[in-house]
């Protein structure tokens, strides 16, 4: 994961941001660019030593100033799952044809023990099945029989 | 090319050029060595008192802050005892 897409989902999120002379910043992220130049709104900041406090109702932070920044718990998930879903996206879009599809899965460990033959009405569906089973089973093989017409 | 993509998904720790150290899953990177570290901890080093683990949560660092990127074995590092520790924080890189 790109951290820009981590900083671009975190838009409208509250973040802590230090700077690398120390100072730290409190607020919402309004916008950011590719180079990490931020602007926020409502922010609280702090001088280094951490004793002095001001208030700013918005500001605009340069990229290169910035030591790290602290971002919700939360976002992680969030964009790993946009991710997923744009990378199916992307292997329905290629795949072209949008007609149901069998899927034959075998799943050998040491010698073939299963043999399943999943249906699936889409192309999508197939792609989470086999997903599924490549999660499931270590050593497995996969293939497709027939993805229609 | 040397790449961080062997360390996605492990458990890593950080030196940044503040003498901080940083431990945290390695959630990924970029070209500037930016990274994103989920579930981190800063592990505070004192000389009388033991290591202090300070919960950080999910954080992004700037690659230009970030003086060291090594993979933790987990094994290893569970069987330390940060509280036994005793040792000087690493001091702030200083110019000129």
């Amino acid at each position: 994961m790109l951290p820009l897409s981590l900083l671009t989902a975190a838009q409208n999120k509250p973040m802590l941001v230090e700077l690398k002379n120390g100072e730290t910043l409190n607020g919402h992220l309004v916008n950011c660019d590719n180079f990490m130049n931020i602007t926020l709104r409502e922010v609280y900041q702090t001088n280094p030593d951490g004793d002095r406090f001001w208030k700013l109702k918005e500001c605009y932070i340069r990229g290169s100033t910035i030591k790290y920044l602290r971002v919700p718990d939360t976002l992680l998930d969030v964009v790993k799952e946009e991710q997923n879903r744009a990378r199916d996206m992307n292997r329905s879009a290629r795949g072209g044809h949008m007609g149901g599809g069998e899927l034959r899965v075998v799943v050998l460990q040491e010698v073939v023990v299963v043999d399943v033959v999943d249906l699936c009405e889409e192309e999508e569906g197939a792609a989470e099945a086999l997903n599924t089973f490549s999660y499931c089973s270590s050593v497995c093989f996969l293939y497709t029989l027939s993805i229609a017409v | 090319m040397s790449t961080l993509q062997g360390y996605v998904d492990r458990r890593v720790l950080l030196v940044l050029q503040d003498g901080r150290a940083i431990v945290g899953v390695l959630a990924g990177f970029d070209q500037k060595s930016n990274i994103v570290l989920a579930d981190s901890k800063e592990r505070v080093y004192s000389a009388d008192e033991g290591v202090e683990e300070i919960p950080l949560g999910l954080y992004l660092v700037k690659g230009e802050m970030i003086c060291l990127v090594g993979e933790i074995d987990e094994e290893i590092d569970k069987s330390v005892d940060l509280a036994s520790i005793r040792a000087d924080p690493i001091p702030p890189i200083r110019y000129g």
